[in-house]
């Protein structure tokens, strides 16, 4: 099912015109489109398509943020809308970068992405221990935490971290990514997904939630 | 496999090295005194061990075909165990390294010395200078390979490395051993004893400056990035590591803080940066780009972790600047192969001549996308005459936009918390490991420094160690040495909450072209 609004959204959003964003944005709630639907089929599917370009290196970190501005300006309309009874999110994703780094716009961009997804992010920063994850993880129940570094030399903090989470909340899934990391390693301190770019972040989420989804 | 032994011979020369059975090449290489200029620890990333197989090359890795393609005879010594006898080529060594040489200067003549030893501790290269204050001359100087490069290429992967004690000891040993026995071979080469030199003064980065001193560097390798080393002026070192006597007068430059080392430090007085009343800015081109300003008397530094993408590192035809490698493209198109002949690579100012080029051609937009050509690829052939062996691909400049948008933005961060623009710069002076071969207007064309007249950029060759020199000749040179410690601003980009905005800007190229 195709919807002109729907596409006219994406477009928008893969165009950085946030000004058009937020005005079809306010179309479809006048014209009684769900807004969950708008979100998903439309500001959800453009940062798709985004997250597309990004990993055939079409375009880079820049336009992932300035898409995202423009798909904020939507998200802000649409989200105070959704239709009672309908959760605005798909699950809850705990994200942070690990002790001993500070690099987190890898970190930024990937939330962004996930939160365009449609899932709901908590973002405790940078720079965090195995405690701050362990007092997060008990409050906000997340399904899945994802943790990122930058640097090799903190790499064995995400192990400590990982095994941790594993021991104390066996039910969430954890997934890794940052450029030093690769599948080899994530295997190696049993974490359950690895994630090269931001694309294979949302992937991940999906398939670590065993939701279907077609990209 | 048995643990039999290898024979494998090196082309053109011939010499035959012995490698066991199920040895790494790059090993077994390594042990023969084969060392490759920048590793990456042997992860099959940076590409710069690559051999070619004269017959029967081990079957292709995946990582290989990205490289070479597929038919390719070349292979990654690291990715490789030897398991049978072999022949290959090398086809960048070592031995081809530039030499940090440095042009005579002025101010080295001191009636407080008569020989003395400065040594430029470089992560990748090392440089000894001895000067004859009375004559106030550089004599002689000689360059070689940090020794600890086998166990690293950079100073995280080192200082990983150097957290099980016996690491260490190797790091330490080899490093001291290296400038010994480089004073050994200088002192030969004039005939006389070692004892006639009465004073060493050593340089380097932070880590450097702690290998040096014994250290593992405990704590430079994570945040906050404390060093014990940053209030205590010149470090004294026994001058029994160097072979040296016991009274020869022996000590490191001061470093200012964990990431801003001694190298900095020499850097500063070089370029009098500390007596300048003009607006200048200093910049250490290499992976970690660190950043002095100068402006209205005041001191302001900065380090940004490029990457080493500036040095030819992970970027498909990327080599560093060795024989056979393009350093600049002519306004033609030509290329400059450093020592002329064949072109087997581009260098860091290779690449950036070439995306200014890319630029102007309209070749690649401001957001750093390459038109698609005909093979729907996005990728360009600088080269005219060649079959496409020498490419700059869409994942090239994405690596640079990195490394560049993170000098850029640490530019503009000082130069905001100095409260100046940086059109306001009265100079700009660019130094590190290719220093003095970058083109200054292509540097302006992709951004990597701000847009200023010509005559305002200038070049200087290794700072460091002519800082060094100066510290060595007089007194008051090493008084200002000790004061920068307290006088630099360090401005810490990690959590800066300017940083991610500047960077994503100047992730872009400059508009106008
Ligand atoms: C920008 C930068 C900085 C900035 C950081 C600002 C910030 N707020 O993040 C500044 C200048 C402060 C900085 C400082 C330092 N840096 Co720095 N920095 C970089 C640089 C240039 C780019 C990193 C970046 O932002 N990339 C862009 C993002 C979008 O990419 P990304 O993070 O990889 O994320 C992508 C994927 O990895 C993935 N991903 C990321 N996280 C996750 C998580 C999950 C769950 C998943 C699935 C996927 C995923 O998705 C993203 C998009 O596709 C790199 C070099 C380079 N060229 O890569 C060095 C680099 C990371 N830095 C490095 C170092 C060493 C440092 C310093 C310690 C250096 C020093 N001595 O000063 C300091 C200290 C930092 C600190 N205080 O913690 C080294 C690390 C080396 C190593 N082997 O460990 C690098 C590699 C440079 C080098 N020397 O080679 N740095």
């Amino acid at each position: 099912m195709e919807i002109k609004i729907y596409q006219d959204l994406a477009r928008a959003v893969v165009e950085m015109r946030a000004v058009d964003v937020a005005r079809l944005a306010q179309q479809a709630l006048d014209e009684g489109y769900p807004p969950e639907e708008a979100i998903e089929l439309g500001l959800a599917a453009g940062m798709n398509e985004v997250g597309k370009r990004f990993a055939a290196q079409e375009c880079f970190v820049p336009e992932i943020l300035v898409c995202s501005r423009a798909m904020y300006a939507g998200f802000n309309i649409l989200k105070s809308k959704v239709t009672e009874g309908k959760t605005a999110h798909k699950g809850t994703i705990l994200i942070g970068v690990v002790e001993g780094d500070f690099h987190d716009i890898g970190k930024n961009i990937v939330k962004i992405m996930l939160e365009a997804a449609g899932f709901r992010l908590v973002d405790l920063g940078k720079n965090l221990g195995v405690a701050q994850f362990l007092e997060s993880a008990k409050h906000e129940k997340p399904q899945i935490v994802a943790l990122s570094t930058l640097m090799t030399t903190t790499m064995d903090s995400m192990a400590e971290i990982t095994q941790q989470l594993h021991a104390g909340f066996p039910e969430i899934k954890v997934m890794v990514g940052g450029a030093p990391v690769n599948w080899d390693f994530a295997r190696s301190i049993k974490a359950d997904f690895y994630g090269e770019n931001v694309r294979l972040a949302v992937q991940g989420a999906y398939q670590l939630l065993g939701i279907d989804h077609e990209s | 496999m048995s643990d039999a032994n290898h024979r494998v011979i090196l082309h053109p020369d011939g010499r035959v090295i012995d490698a066991s059975s199920g040895e790494s090449l790059k090993a077994a290489l390594a042990r023969a005194g084969y060392f490759f200029p920048q590793n990456c620890s042997g992860k099959g990333q940076c590409g710069h061990c690559r051999v070619l197989f004269h017959q029967h090359p081990p079957r292709i890795k995946p990582r290989e075909i990205e490289l070479f393609g597929q038919g390719s005879s070349l292979r990654l010594a690291c990715l490789h165990r030897v398991s049978t006898d072999c022949e290959i080529e090398i086809s960048v060594l070592a031995e081809g390294f530039k030499e940090k040489r440095l042009s005579p200067m002025n101010s080295l003549k001191s009636a407080q010395r008569w020989l003395g030893v400065a040594v430029d501790v470089g992560t990748t290269i090392i440089a000894v200078y001895v000067v004859d204050f009375l004559r106030g001359e550089i004599i002689h100087q000689l360059s070689f390979l940090n020794p600890q490069h086998q166990f690293g290429g950079d100073v995280m992967t080192r200082l990983e490395h150097a957290k099980s004690p016996s690491n260490l000891d190797q790091l330490v040993g080899s490093l001291r051993r290296s400038i010994s026995d480089s004073i050994q071979v200088i002192s030969d080469h004039f005939g006389f004893d070692r004892s006639v030199f009465n004073s060493l003064l050593l340089v380097g980065n932070t880590a450097m400056t702690h290998f040096l001193m014994g250290s593992a560097g405990a704590g430079l390798e994570k945040a906050p990035f404390k060093s014990p080393f940053e209030d205590l002026g010149f470090l004294d070192i026994s001058p029994e590591y160097f072979g040296l006597d016991a009274e020869v007068e022996c000590a490191i430059c001061p470093i200012i803080r964990g990431f801003i080392g001694g190298d900095i430090t020499a850097g500063i007085i070089a370029a009098d940066l500390d007596r300048c009343i003009q607006n200048k800015l200093f910049i250490d081109l290499g992976t970690n780009g660190e950043i002095v300003l100068a402006a209205q008397g005041e001191l302001w530094a900065t380090s940004t972790a490029a990457g080493p993408a500036f040095e030819g590192v992970g970027l498909q035809s990327g080599m560093p600047a060795l024989k056979g490698a393009i350093e600049g493209f002519s306004e033609q198109g030509l290329p400059y192969v450093i020592g002329g002949g064949e072109p087997r690579g581009i260098c860091g100012s290779g690449y950036i001549s070439a995306f200014s080029r890319m630029l102007k051609l309209g070749i690649m937009d401001e957001t750093g996308l390459i038109e698609k050509n005909k093979q729907a690829c996005r990728e360009w052939y600088p080269l005219l005459d060649q079959n496409g062996a020498i490419k700059v691909a869409q994942a090239d400049v994405r690596k640079f936009q990195l490394a560049k948008g993170a000098i850029a933005a640490g530019i503009d961060i000082l130069c905001s918390e100095a409260d100046i623009k940086p059109i306001e710069l009265d100079e700009v002076m660019i130094t590190g490991s290719f220093g003095n071969r970058i083109d200054p207007a292509a540097t302006m064309v992709v951004g990597l420094i701000p847009n200023l007249p010509l005559e305002k950029i200038v070049t200087l060759d290794n700072a460091a160690g002519r800082g060094a020199l100066l510290c060595l000749a007089e007194v008051e040179n090493r008084k200002r040495a000790v004061a920068l410690q307290s006088k630099v601003k360090i401005v810490n980009l990690g959590g800066h909450p300017e940083f991610q905005d500047a960077f994503i800007a100047n992730m872009y190229f400059p508009k106008s072209n």
